[in-house]
């Protein structure tokens, strides 16, 4: 699942649509929208790190999500000379307040450029900070991504920024409609973002659970907490080694949990193994 | 391919970081003040930045020398390892070192200086043979052209003929062996299973036929050489297996520079496997005839002790006992 995060409903208008997302009214403390095969969520956070980070555990929390899911903080930002509506990642949050620097993992080939970004506790006016000169300026953020990194891995957790203000053009004259059409632009970016993201979770761990078999079995004998997670590695094992065949088979006589393991990896261990 | 550089602070001045980072102008440099805040943090995932590993230069602080394992010896009493490096370009499933780490990035500590001052004091302070081995937390030639490894240590170890230097691989970047003058207390030790399980189980690493070709040209050279079957891989068919594999390992080797041969068992710590297993649910090696004993997870005791039984009259068939090694386990 896909988990989006905007501090503004300007910024979340055009995702909204885009992703046919629905309001889900359950949700009073935040916010949230949800497509319709529910692959897809996008909270409103309000202004800030602290709001962001309270939004993301929110999401968490109210959707159940896995380890496996992605994360996106997407929002405006502003950058002393970057033009508006170029979109950055972020490589390297930075909270000003703190100085505490998180580092996201980009593994594919991003859509855009990455950049150094500034969680500030407070609009920046000027666009300079002494020692990260080049960054670019937000509020969210560092509350988000260690929230998020709480929830799931850092590598499919991320930050994408597009620039709404610069020197030349300063946030005091930035409106609702402006924001809402900068996002709309960048669509496609978010898309193929999404789409590398996508293809990189494919490849996370996921052990299997429910081991084909596993239901079966417990239904049939009884198993202590210990023995079932002991029967799915012998199952996951068995599946490994023995696909085609069913475990079931080589279970015979009146038995206890532990009799079905013993059996079970009995006939595993003389199983060949040929690489 | 590197795409990414992180660089602490203290270290990008370090004429060596000054040239890798010349070396890829095109990768994006990120400065930090310590690796760890990349390096080995919660919420990462091994498999998948294995897809895309950055590189880390860093600076080393302490523990530059450490004392092997007691089983890692190959002749000596005193026995040490050294690691420039963490982690390793290849990507092979049964390496330790998946279990160990979080993170796939390539940690590169750049102040070798400080590593030769610490092997200098080893070396300095005893009267015995003493043996150094590097490959043990990483491939120790596999990016010797960005690291330039070799061409730093081994002047630093031609200088001290007391002490031996085990330079374990499965590379075959031997460019710089080739341009150097082998010299007596050098060994370069090469790492095998044989060819159907290496391709199987060792991803990225050079095919059993490519080492056994740079171990050829090595030789000719004269460099001595080492023979590393560690770890010893259970199949139905080990057998034959591995009776080919000690053929064309060891009838190529010339007697006068094969050092030492070993053997090692397959075992993990625990908690390193079931790491393993999880990342790799449906890894065939970890769904072989294993057992978990006292923390660690190996072959049972009876495939193992068939194996080793088997493996040491085969290779006794080709050398003579006082250069065999066997039951050289790391971990």
């Amino acid at each position: 699942m896909i988990h989006l995060i905007c501090a503004l409903k300007c910024e979340a208008k055009s995702l909204i649509a885009h992703f046919r997302l629905k309001n889900c009214s359950d949700s009073t403390s935040f916010p949230l929208y949800v497509s319709q095969d529910k692959q897809i969520s996008l909270t409103i956070s309000g202004v800030g790190k602290i709001n962001a980070a309270a939004a993301t555990a929110f999401t968490h929390a109210f959707l159940q999500t896995s380890k496996q899911d992605i994360w996106l903080n997407v929002g405006i930002a502003g950058h002393k000379d970057l033009e508006i509506g170029e979109v950055i990642i972020a490589h390297k949050i930075i909270e000003q307040s703190s100085q505490q620097s998180w580092y996201p993992q980009i593994l594919y080939s991003p859509p855009c450029q990455s950049m150094e970004v500034l969680s500030c506790d407070r609009p920046a006016s000027n666009y300079s900070d002494t020692i990260f000169s080049d960054a670019v300026f937000e509020m969210e953020a560092a509350g988000f991504y260690a929230t998020a990194c709480r929830f799931a891995t850092s590598e499919l957790i991320h930050v994408v920024k597009i620039i709404s203000d610069n020197q030349q053009h300063p946030a005091d004259k930035i409106s609702a409609p402006f924001v809402a059409d900068l996002l709309k632009d960048k669509l496609e970016i978010i898309d193929q973002l999404i789409a590398s993201l996508r293809q990189l979770a494919k490849d996370m761990d996921s052990p299997n659970e429910s081991p084909d078999y596993y239901d079966q079995i417990i239904e049939q004998w009884r198993f202590t907490h210990i023995e079932r997670n002991r029967l799915k590695s012998c199952l996951n094992r068995w599946h490994v080694l023995y696909p085609d065949e069913n475990p079931m088979k080589v279970l015979d006589g009146s038995l206890q949990g532990k009799d079905v393991i013993n059996q079970i990896t009995n006939k595993l261990d003389t199983l060949p193994v040929y690489f | 391919m590197i795409k990414t550089i992180y660089i602490e602070k203290q270290v990008a001045n370090h004429s060596r970081t000054r040239e890798i980072l010349a070396r890829f102008p095109d990768t994006t440099q990120i400065y930090c003040e310590r690796y760890g805040e990349i390096f080995n943090r919660k919420a990462q995932s091994f498999r998948l930045q294995k897809k895309q590993p950055a590189l880390i230069l860093a600076k080393k602080h302490k523990g530059f020398v450490l004392p092997a394992p007691e089983a890692y010896s190959i002749g000596a009493k005193e026995n040490y390892y050294f690691s420039h490096m963490m982690n390793c370009l290849y990507d092979c499933r049964y390496c330790f070192l998946q279990g160990m780490y979080r993170s796939a990035h390539y940690v590169l500590f750049v102040n070798y200086e400080d590593f030769a001052n610490e092997i200098k004091n080893k070396i300095q302070k005893t009267d015995k043979e003493i043996h150094f081995f590097s490959g043990y937390d990483c491939d120790s030639l596999a990016l010797e052209p960005v690291t330039k490894f070799l061409e730093y240590f081994l002047p630093v170890f031609r200088k001290y003929r007391k002490a031996l230097l085990e330079i374990r691989t499965k590379s075959t970047q031997i460019r710089t062996l080739l341009n150097t003058e082998p010299f007596e207390n050098c060994v370069l030790a090469w790492s095998f299973t044989p060819a159907e399980i290496a391709a199987v189980l060792e991803h990225k690493t050079p095919s059993v036929d490519r080492r056994i070709i740079s171990i050829i040209k090595l030789q000719e050279k004269g460099w001595r050489i080492g023979l590393r079957f560690d770890p010893l891989i259970y199949s139905s068919e080990y057998q034959s297996q591995y009776r080919k594999l000690f053929a064309d390992t060891l009838q190529i080797c010339n007697p006068e520079l094969l050092h030492s041969v070993t053997l090692g068992s397959f075992r993990l710590p625990k908690g390193y496997f079931k790491s393993l297993q999880k990342m790799y649910p449906d890894e065939r090696l970890f769904a072989s005839p294993l057992e978990e004993a006292n923390g660690m997870f190996s072959y049972k005791a009876q495939i193992q002790s068939e194996m080793l039984n088997f493996c040491r009259e085969e290779i006794l068939n080709y050398i003579p006992e006082e250069k065999f090694f066997p039951c050289h386990n790391a971990i």
